[in-house]
């Protein structure tokens, strides 16, 4: 317990500075915040005046800060420059989108990666073990982008299984997560097969066979629990990279998530928009591994002990 | 959060495998040279474009969408430029933005990480906790953050794919200063009166001198697909300049018709990320096996 406190308050400064860096998107932006966000419209200096009181730009950087995080803690992300709407329900919309496509593609990773890892890793060197291993190198040099390509060409074209646009429905779901969990199946392949491959190397193993267990025992009950563990922390770095990679994949499936809604936001420099993008992707990172970090705590009693 | 967001492939055990009879030079080192030709052989062909591609990559020199054949080898594209040396020029591109971005994210991250490690110190903490909270970004999403502020075009792509790998270099070279800083040989020349620059450069970047190379390596194949994947997106390169993910991109409507137009870049990024990937695990390897 005093593990899990200690994890979750150590993420508070790194919050803090992500929270930061968000704000100052809109201070570091080259010229007057509210010439931009009166962009395309006439700029009189009374509507510029009466722009920089609305948004509290008159005041000091401090207390613009302290406002901002004000309402970021009770959900308000501001409007939208482009749409007047509140940003927070602009994201509300969006989200499920986006959760079912990083689902979906850490599904695909943990499915396709772990099996592959173990074929790869019982058998060292075997025939089933170089594929994997080519095969692995491959899914990890190939660029997530062209893959979604290469699927829609296979797969929503030429054999017509699933559709190659859209969010309806499951099926909408599947080309997408398999475009960007592939790779990150392969990198728990490697992950996995090395880890393996010492683990299998060590006495207690050795020892687990002289007393007679099943391969498949000593498999899932001595190597895969300590040999899971780097993978997972693996998925946890990964997973914002994962949040990230979703944005190219959105938008080559065009699914309306929060990744599409970031590069639109970029294009058309519509700053709320983007800070609350970013703060929401940079956040969730920081939850998620806290979360793994504590489920090896869990798997793993010696990492408990750094705390 | 120890490693960064970078993809560092894991250091592959070796496995006892049956003995053999001496082999010769060349096919006990294959692999490697197999590699390091390949690399050769891509900067040549992408730096002499202008001595290997008959056509211009900007001018339409065909009908539109024609399949490869001897002429176009690639094929034409959807305006009819031809498909080669628009693979060939772009390749100009993307190596060179992702080649400038990683050497300067090496150089300033790799000075970040030795002062911060080497001293302790209050600037040190603070250095380390500003790396650790850019760490929070996922480097693509901290692209974008310095695209959204700077602006879109190769130039700030180059930034902004720099600023995205700093923190991770910073970061192990940060660990690794630490844990050799302490070391008997540093002391030994502290005490013969070595002035701390020596130390730093002559000992301490020194003994970090592989270690860097292999991350580079590795890292380089990562700044091609950060840099392909915001051209990709529409940032970076502005059209008609070829560039891989521009170009892949400008395919995706053509998947069907002509699917060369995407199939060159993707190739030529894969292969780039699959050598880079490659020679970084043997470098590691070979480090892991001749000991530190």
């Amino acid at each position: 317990m005093r593990y899990v406190v200690g994890r979750v308050l150590s993420a508070i400064p790194v919050l803090l500075g992500v929270a930061i860096i968000v704000f100052l998107i809109l201070r570091l932006i080259p010229g007057d915040p509210a010439t931009l966000i009166l962009q395309g419209t006439e700029i009189t200096p009374d509507r510029l005046a009466q722009v920089r009181a609305q948004f509290g730009l008159d005041q000091p950087l401090p207390a613009q800060f302290v406002v901002f995080i004000g309402n970021i803690v009770r959900g308000d992300f501001g409007y939208s420059y482009l749409t007047s709407s509140p940003v927070s329900s602009e994201l509300a919309q969006r989200i499920p989108s986006s959760l079912g496509l990083a689902s979906g593609a850490l599904i695909v990773a943990l499915a396709v990666g772990i099996p592959a890892g173990i074929l790869a890793g019982v058998r060292p060197n075997s025939f089933i073990d170089r594929v994997m291993t080519g095969v692995s190198v491959l899914g990890i040099a190939i660029p997530y982008f062209w893959l979604a390509l290469l699927l829609i060409s296979v797969f929503a074209v030429n054999l017509r299984w699933f559709p190659a646009l859209g969010v309806n429905g499951i099926n909408a779901l599947v080309l997408p997560s398999i475009a960007l969990g592939l790779g990150y199946a392969a990198i728990i392949t490697r992950l996995l097969r090395s880890s393996l491959i010492t683990i299998y190397q060590q006495p207690y193993i050795l020892v687990a066979r002289a007393k007679g267990l099943s391969e498949s025992r000593i498999l899932f009950r001595h190597a895969l629990r300590n040999g899971i563990s780097s993978s997972i922390t693996m998925i946890g770095l990964q997973i914002g990279n994962m949040l990230a990679g979703a944005v190219a994949i959105e938008v080559v499936f065009g699914r309306p998530g929060i990744g599409y809604y970031l590069v639109d936001s970029v294009n058309k420099r519509d700053i709320p928009a983007i800070q609350a993008i970013v703060l929401l992707i940079a956040v969730l990172y920081v939850v998620i591994n806290i979360i793994v970090d504590i489920l090896q705590g869990i798997l793993d009693p010696k990492v408990r002990k750094d705390w | 959060m120890t490693q960064g967001t970078l993809i560092t492939a894991p250091v592959l055990p070796s496995v006892r495998r049956p003995a053999r009879r001496e082999r010769s030079f060349v096919l006990r080192h294959l692999g490697a040279l197999v590699l390091v030709a390949a690399s050769v052989a891509i900067v040549v062909v992408v730096a002499a474009a202008p001595l290997i591609a008959h056509f211009s990559p900007i001018d339409v020199v065909g009908p539109a969408r024609t399949a490869p054949n001897g002429t176009y080898w690639f094929g034409t594209d959807n305006l009819g430029r031809d498909v080669f040396s628009r693979t060939l020029f772009g390749g100009q591109q993307t190596l060179a933005i992702a080649a400038i971005s990683i050497a300067v994210a090496t150089f300033i991250g790799v000075l970040i990480g030795v002062v911060a490690g080497y001293f302790s110190g209050a600037g040190s903490m603070t250095l380390m906790r500003l790396m650790d909270v850019l760490l929070a970004f996922p480097t693509m999403l901290l692209a974008l953050v310095v695209i959204a502020v700077a602006g879109s075009n190769a130039q700030t792509l180059t930034i902004a794919v720099a600023i995205a790998y700093i923190p991770t270099f910073a970061r192990v070279v940060f660990g690794s200063t630490r844990r050799i800083r302490s070391e008997d040989y540093i002391l030994a020349a502290r005490v013969v009166g070595c002035s701390t620059l020596r130390i730093l450069y002559n000992h301490v970047l020194r003994s970090l001198f592989v270690e860097i190379i292999i991350l580079a390596s590795s890292a380089l194949g990562w700044a091609v697909l950060l840099a392909a994947g915001l051209s990709f997106l529409g940032f970076g390169v502005t059209p008609p300049d070829p560039e891989w993910g521009a170009s892949l991109s400008a395919g995706t409507a053509y998947i069907n018709n002509a699917f060369w137009m995407s199939a060159a870049p993707g190739v030529a990024i894969t292969l780039v990320i699959l050598i880079t990937n490659l020679a970084g695990d043997r470098i590691a390897a070979w480090w892991q096996r001749t000991g530190r």
